[in-house]
């Protein structure tokens, strides 16, 4: 032992072992040596017959290391400075904020090794409560998208990084002349609080500054409206928990429409009969929509017709209720109610016995495709019933004292453009957006803009950043430091969980820099903070991600701002009703206005109704598409004011007749290499003044056919017994009707069964009478379990990768079916038929019943798959990674290392946790097993037994309905275990005796027993 | 085999026409072996080399590509590749139940054509055996399917039909192998004395493995055939039984049915014939076998295609008759989709090539039509690979969950490869038919009226 190490042990001495104690000599030079005899050098020195030996070997190894085709170790390198909280391996979640439009929800976003990988909801925003929906699951993709702009463009050259501050400069040189009468600013709706308080200041130092407002999928007509009766700036809130009747005049409030996630979440509270009174839907829409599937009557209707139901039932309520209405109005109202007939009076009587009996705890909504005097009238309607203040609240919009958001996106967008047009500007800055493709087709904003000096701040190369002249890289959410206010009027922090990956700039930072301010956005946003008095309690809300909740109990009053006028306009504008052909515009369920379209996630999504992906189509009626000799697959060429567009037809059962509908968000001639010549842009026929529907539309046939890809060919369920719904009077009497659905003989299996009664035993149950197929499963889980997406040939050939999947079957007659759907996924059957054929053992059982996958064992005969009876199995047939577009070359290793790899952001997208598949080999669901490692390795930790709630699945995690239930079936007191106990649980082809993990509780509907009366009398007739 | 009944000569034909002597029999078989090719046989060499190019290729770009380049999808997991290994093993199912079965039954008529069928079944099998080993994903790993020793300690599922699979078709393609070899031995050694080069001496001399025609020899090489014989038969039953294991231990509705072993063996007796009649017609007018390979046997071979063409049509309505006995609706449905689904085509095909064709051979005259018999061969081909076909397609592309149905459509890459099997099995074929005695010489001068020493007795 040395001195110096004698001396630092002076007051205390801690021994190792007896020897050291007696100081003896061997251990002494045991000491000494770090490791044992001949370890570390070479016995008696270098010899030439050593070295020789040793030059041979390594000589031989480095040969064969060079001619292996395994590929060489990769670099993991360790952190020189450890991040505090980090283990590595264990995954972070910090609390953001997504903004879709005016859609605010608060997520957790998951960081794997300082990477964000999935997004999942936040439980303490109420926007979200802890759910999702497809958007947020699929926006982490976004972030790691390779075609996103990188750098500052000039004239389509990318800016040197000393020379960006040059370019912002010239910026606020053009703004300084003329008090900055030649710029204007073009944007988006803007949450947040920061962006507006720049605005803001921007305006106050260039007065002559203009800015506007515009996007193509926007509330207007519902904010406008609502200002026409009220007079105040407002938003609705709905609380479907309390609602016992909803009305939905052409409204999606469980799908496409904002606060849909929160929406679903109250909405499916109400359906689960066993433990709430069920709630009853009324739904009229032109197509069939998630809200109408899930509708316990649905009526097809023409965009433009669904005002007159509006009238009709509102005319019964005001006339029973009385009320603040004119007597002029109430007879003219009568009046139009009774011209039309689109839907019979019996029915609208029920409806409105119905509405009437249940005061104060009904809503009656509007989409914002009808007009102000719709949603105006409904106010009033709501009003009356006493929905005001008890089912519906109506807070103050946010920012609703800026003038920006006061005036509609249509006239601001008018404006901007007669202003552009007029020469009045010359510098244009669109922030965010996409102007030039969404823009009402009337205005040419293309021509407009190609004559100015055009900045856009975009995160694509779309069309307007074509006609740019400086393109500036917008981030991600994930990579910006914002805040954002909620419809409800919550608060909320936007954090980023990853350094920028490019040189890319926020909106609030844009808006700095054209203040001539360096700032960054944490710094902006800690100012905004600051100049609103929030000072203390950073760090609490930055680990909540919720500031303040908003306050929505106010109730404004009834005001004429000139809703009884748009009434009677109205009103007298219906007595013209056409018969014409209508089209209607709607926003895509995956892409929403087309910024979603270079997410391969969403492109690949299949419409909720349509199962339609990577492209749109025409909608029309089987019944529309005979009198026009059209059928799926044909192209038409549909016109409407001069202006034509040509589109594939898609054949809905279900769609209104005479009628088409088009989707919005595709068809980009540039974007990115996943979104671009992907299905049609409509846009084209979208005027200021048909923004919503159209009508003279002319429908002409087109020679030719398109091929659309979608995931579901065959929608009638055969007569087979998997999806099994009743209605509650049938239900209440017998509430095992799905058991007794399938008789069959006693079931016996071949081999022993086991018992599978110890330990953890893993099981699912999903609420048919909840889900309502909005999609959000599958992403989370296609997000969760690197799987990849396989583009529109492949879906052609029927090859979708999607481990759960969402079965929609039309039910009834094909002119005006019901809609039923069906999430599926691996049942893990405990007699599981794939395990039994598999030549190789690759899938089998688990002690914790659940049906395994070895990938590396797996050769891939397909047998498994054949045998399955669900058809879950996915074949990844092409190695899907590396067919995607984005893919790049792999660095090659040997001679026949041609492969291409997902590219290098793409792949940071990959959760660790779960095994990247390749070509040739069967996947599916796994039950989320790498988080039920997770959580058991946890527990085991702990020395604990899992407790029920730990273990949650990412389909169960983002359901937004909570219509997923998981967990130990063993534990008698687990959700799971008790849902699998009610009456109504059912296993799929129990006849197979398959014995499956996942089981489904079987739907309740809740028709009015009056329309059910009628309806069979009309059957019998 | 020397005690050949002397009394059914009188009333039988002889097996070998036109009064041939031992030399002559032994002339005319040696003699594509000896002389140089006609120029027919390169030009079909050429275009069979050049369709197994074809099938090279299409196998390189499979294995670099991945299954993906065929058409099979989702519900469909199972296409041509399948389809076509069935149908290769079924037609090599003619061949030993030729030499193995009717050679135990004493049935000497086999003797002139059953090196030819047994060779026939070898390229069959081979040609089948390609089709499991590369329709999986990961070819490179085909070999987790045999019970190797590995560091894994995992044996294959010795539940799965396909590892029997492994088993049976394997045993089948050696024992056929063997059996076909040691038939071969004599005929080597014939050809080894007749040689007129040195290196044909000398390379028939190492096959014939030092054949002199001893007593011994032919006692063991008697014994040797018989006892393979007694191998070989149970094989050719238990081959394509397991073979319909594939499908009928799953439980697809179209697959699961107890009726297919039998069937799948009377399908593949059926299909084996017709290709060993079609493959016959052809040889025996081109190297001029006609008495050798006579139209006795033709007929004869015709009679079977017959019957066994009923037991097919047999087993078609009792699976709709099962379907519908059942009572289960899922099966029910498989087989009414089956005969008016989106594959009705392929269903009627079959019908009418595998139930409707054959009935012609009840008339004699059909029955010894060159013309027709080789027409109806053709057909019965075809129609037994659309057999495999609607069984595998059709099942599949329909099953339990409505949502999952799919269509299947093959792409150009599964027609060549089917195609390219036909160079692989062509290839072979048209080399046994330059390099090896097509006939066994020595079995059929057993059966000829000189090989009977007794023959003036009675």
């Amino acid at each position: 032992m040395s001195s110096l190490e004698n001396k630092n042990m002076s007051e205390k001495h801690y021994w190792r072992s007896f020897d050291e104690l007696e100081g003896s000599k061997e251990f002494e030079k045991f000491h000494h040596r770090e490791f044992q005899e001949g370890a570390s050098e070479l016995e008696d020195g270098v010899t030439r017959r050593n070295f020789l030996k040793l030059m041979g070997a390594s000589v031989a190894f480095a040969t064969a290391s060079g001619c292996s085709i395994r590929k060489p170790v990769q670099k993991i390198r360790p952190y020189a400075q450890m991040p505090e909280h980090l283990a590595v391996g264990k995954a972070v979640y910090y609390a953001t904020t997504f903004v879709n439009g005016e859609d605010v929800v608060g997520v957790l976003a998951e960081s794997s090794e300082g990477r964000p990988t999935k997004i999942e909801g936040n439980p303490l925003h109420p926007q979200s409560l802890g759910k999702t929906n497809h958007f947020q699951q699929a926006s982490v993709l976004d972030l790691y998208d390779p075609d996103r702009v990188q750098n500052v463009l000039k004239s389509g050259k990318p800016v040197e990084p000393s020379q960006r501050d040059a370019v912002f400069g010239e910026l606020r040189a053009e703004l300084k002349k003329n008090g900055g009468s030649d710029v204007s600013v073009l944007m988006e709706t803007s949450v947040s609080q920061t962006d507006h308080r720049l605005l803001g200041v921007l305006q106050k130092q260039y007065p002559a500054l203009s800015v506007f407002r515009y996007d193509s999928v926007n509330r207007d007509t519902i904010t406008q409206g609502l200002y026409s009766v009220t007079g105040k700036y407002v938003s609705p809130q709905y609380d479907f928990e309390k609602a016992d009747v909803v009305v939905a005049f052409d409204s999606d409030f469980l799908g496409a429409e904002v606060s849909n996630v929160r929406n679903v979440n109250a909405f499916a509270k109400r359906r689960d009969p066993d433990e709430s009174s069920l709630n009853r839907l009324y739904a009229f829409e032109q197509t069939f929509t998630v809200t109408g599937a899930k509708a316990d009557h649905r009526f097809k209707l023409k965009t433009s017709e669904v005002e007159k139901i509006v009238w009709k039932v509102s005319s019964k309520v005001i006339s029973a209720l009385g009320g603040p209405v004119s007597d002029d109005m109430k007879r003219k109202l009568a009046r139009a109610a009774k011209a039309s007939s689109v839907v019979e009076d019996t029915v609208v009587n029920a409806i409105a016995k119905d509405v009437l009996s249940s005061k104060g705890k009904s809503v009656l909504l509007a989409g914002t495709s009808q007009s102000e005097s719709v949603h105006a009238l409904l106010f009033v309607v709501n009003q009356l019933l006493s929905n005001n203040g008890s089912t519906i609240a109506y807070p103050e919009l946010p920012f609703s004292d800026s003038s920006i958001v006061r005036k509609s996106s249509l006239d601001s967008i008018k404006e901007f453009a007669s202003r552009v047009k007029r020469g009045a500007v010359k510098t244009v800055i669109a922030l965010g957006g996409n102007p030039v493709y969404a823009a009402p087709a009337d205005l040419k904003l293309k021509d407009v803009l190609s004559k100015v000096n055009l900045v856009h701040v975009t995160s694509h190369l779309n069309v307007t950043a074509e006609l740019a002249n400086v393109v500036i890289p917008r981030s991600n959410f994930l990579e910006t430091w914002s805040d954002a206010v909620s419809l409800d009027g919550t608060k909320s922090i936007v954090q980023p969980l990853i350094k920028r990956l490019y040189d890319s700039y926020s909106d609030s930072e844009v808006l700095a820099r054209l203040l001539g301010s360096n700032k960054s956005d944490y710094t902006l946003v800690r100012d905004t903070f600051r100049s609103s008095g929030l000072t203390s309690g950073w760090k609490k809300w930055l680990h909540a991600g919720v500031v303040a909740a908003g306050t929505s109990s106010v109730v404004p009053s009834l005001q004429d701002r000139g809703f009884i006028s748009s009434i009677n306009e109205s009103l007298k504008s219906a007595s013209k009703s056409s018969d014409s052909l209508e089209v209607t515009f709607k926003s895509s369920y995956a892409l929403y206005d087309g910024r979603f379209s270079n997410n391969g996630w969403l492109q690949e999504l299949p419409d909720p109704i349509t199962k339609l992906t990577w492209d749109n189509a025409a909608y029309v009626s089987p019944k529309t598409a005979k009198s026009l000799k059209l059928k799926t697959n044909d192209m038409v060429a549909v016109s409407v004011n001069g202006a034509e567009v040509e589109s594939a037809v898609y054949v809905l059962p279900g769609h209104a007749e005479n009628a088409l509908t088009l989707t919005l968000g595709y068809g980009h001639t540039s974007f990115g290499r996943i979104g671009e010549s992907k299905g049609f842009d409509v846009s084209v026929l979208r005027t200021s003044d048909d923004f919503s529907y159209a009508q003279d539309v002319t429908l002409v046939k087109r020679k030719g056919s398109y091929a659309l890809a979608t995931t579901q060919d065959h929608g009638s369920m055969e007569g087979r017994p998997h999806y099994r719904e009743a209605d509650l009077d049938y239900y209440n009497d017998h509430k095992d009707f799905a058991k007794h659905m399938v008789e069959h003989p006693p079931l016996k299996s071949l081999f022993d069964e086991r018992p599978y009664d110890t330990g953890y035993q893993w099981g699912m149950a999903i609420d048919l009478s909840k889900c309502v197929g909005c999609n959000a499963c599958l992403v989370a889980c296609q997000s969760e379990n690197n799987i990849p997406i396989v583009g529109k040939k492949e879906i052609l050939n029927g090859r979708d990768m999607h481990w759960i999947r969402i079965d929609r079957y039309f039910e009834g007659d094909e002119d005006n079916p019901r809609v039923v759907d069906q999430p599926v996924t691996c049942l893990h059957c405990e007699n599981a038929p794939c395990e039994q054929v598999c030549p190789v053992a690759a899938t089998v059982h688990s002690e914790e019943g659940t049906n395994d996958m070895a990938y590396n064992r797996c050769i891939g005969t397909r047998y498994c798959s054949d045998n399955c009876p669900v058809k879950v199995r996915r074949f990844n047939f092409l190695d899907y990674h590396q067919k995607n577009p984005q893919s790049v070359k792999k660095d090659r290793f040997h001679l026949f290392d041609y492969i291409k790899e997902p590219a290098e952001t793409v792949q940071m997208q990959f959760n660790p946790d779960v095994t990247v598949r390749m070509r040739g080999v069967m996947e599916k669901c796994t039950f989320c097993i790498q988080r039920i490692s997770t959580v058991r390795k946890q527990a085991a930790n702990e020395n604990r037994l899992i407790e029920d709630g730990e273990v949650v699945a990412a389909c169960q995690q983002s359901c937004p309905a909570d219509a997923i239930a998981f967990g130990n079936i063993l534990d008698e007191n687990s959700k799971v275990a008790k849902l699998k106990k009610r009456e109504r649980d059912y296993h799929i082809l129990e006849q197979l005796h398959l014995k499956p993990r996942l089981s489904y509780l079987a739907s309740v509907r809740n028709p009015n027993p009056t329309l059910v009366k009628l309806e069979k009398k009309k059957r019998a007739a | 085999m020397s005690n050949v009944a002397v009394n059914d000569e009188l009333k039988r034909v002889p097996l070998v026409q036109g009064g041939m002597s031992f030399e002559e029999v032994t002339d005319l078989v040696c003699k594509p072996v000896e002389t140089k090719a006609p120029s027919w046989w390169f030009i079909a060499l050429a275009i069979s080399l050049s369709l197994l190019l074809l099938l090279k290729s299409m196998l390189a770009y499979l294995f670099w590509e991945g299954v993906g380049i065929w058409g099979l999808n989702n519900p469909v997991g199972w296409g041509y590749a399948i389809v076509n290994f069935v149908f290769w093993v079924g037609i090599g199912h003619a061949g030993t139940l030729i030499s193995a079965i009717l050679f135990l039954f004493r049935q000497d008529w086999r003797t002139g054509i059953n090196r030819f069928a047994e060779a026939m079944t070898i390229f069959a099998v081979m040609c089948a055996l390609i089709f499991p080993g590369v329709h999986i994903g990961r070819q490179w790993v085909a070999y987790f399917m045999f019970p190797l020793p590995n560091q894994m300690g995992m044996w294959p599922n010795f539940r799965s039909p396909l590892l029997w699979d492994v088993f049976a078709v394997s045993t089948y393609f050696t024992v056929s192998l063997l059996f076909w070899y040691v038939g071969l031995v004599p005929d080597f050694a014939t050809i080894r004395d007749r040689a007129k080069t040195k290196v044909r001496q000398f390379v028939y001399g190492i096959f014939a493995l030092g054949w002199r025609g001893a007593n011994r020899h032919w006692r063991n090489y008697e014994r040797a055939y018989l006892i393979l014989a007694a191998l070989a038969a149970p094989l050719v039953l238990s081959v394509h039984s397991i073979v319909s294991f594939d499908f009928a231990v799953s439980q697809l509705p179209g697959w699961h049915t107890t009726i297919f072993p039998p069937y799948f063996v009377a399908g593949a007796i059926f299909s084996g014939f017709a290709m060993v009649v079609t493959l016959m017609v052809i040889t025996r007018e081109l190297f001029g076998m006609k008495n050798i390979m006579t139209l006795h046997h033709l007929e004869c071979m015709n009679k079977i295609i017959l019957a066994t063409g009923m037991m097919v049509g047999y087993a078609y309505g009792m699976e709709f008759f099962m379907a519908w006995y059942s009572g289960y609706e899922y099966e029910s449905f498989a087989f009414i989709n089956r005969a008016t689904g989106p594959y009705a085509w392929a269903y009627w095909i079959m019908i009418s090539c595998n139930v409707i064709s054959p009935q012609l051979f009840w008339f004699k005259k059909f029955r010894t039509s060159i013309p027709v018999m080789f027409a109806v061969s053709i057909f019965v081909n075809i129609g037994m690979w659309f057999e495999r076909f609607v069984i595998t397609v059709t099942s599949l592309h329909r099953d339990f969950l409505p949502s999952s149905w799919d269509y299947y459509t093959p792409t150009w890459v599964d027609v060549s490869t089917f195609i390219g099997s036909f160079g692989l099995f062509f290839t072979l074929f048209l080399l046994f038919l330059k390099f090896l005695p097509m006939v066994a010489i020595a079995e059929v001068k057993m059966v000829m009226p000189e090989a009977n020493p007794h023959q003036e007795d009675h």
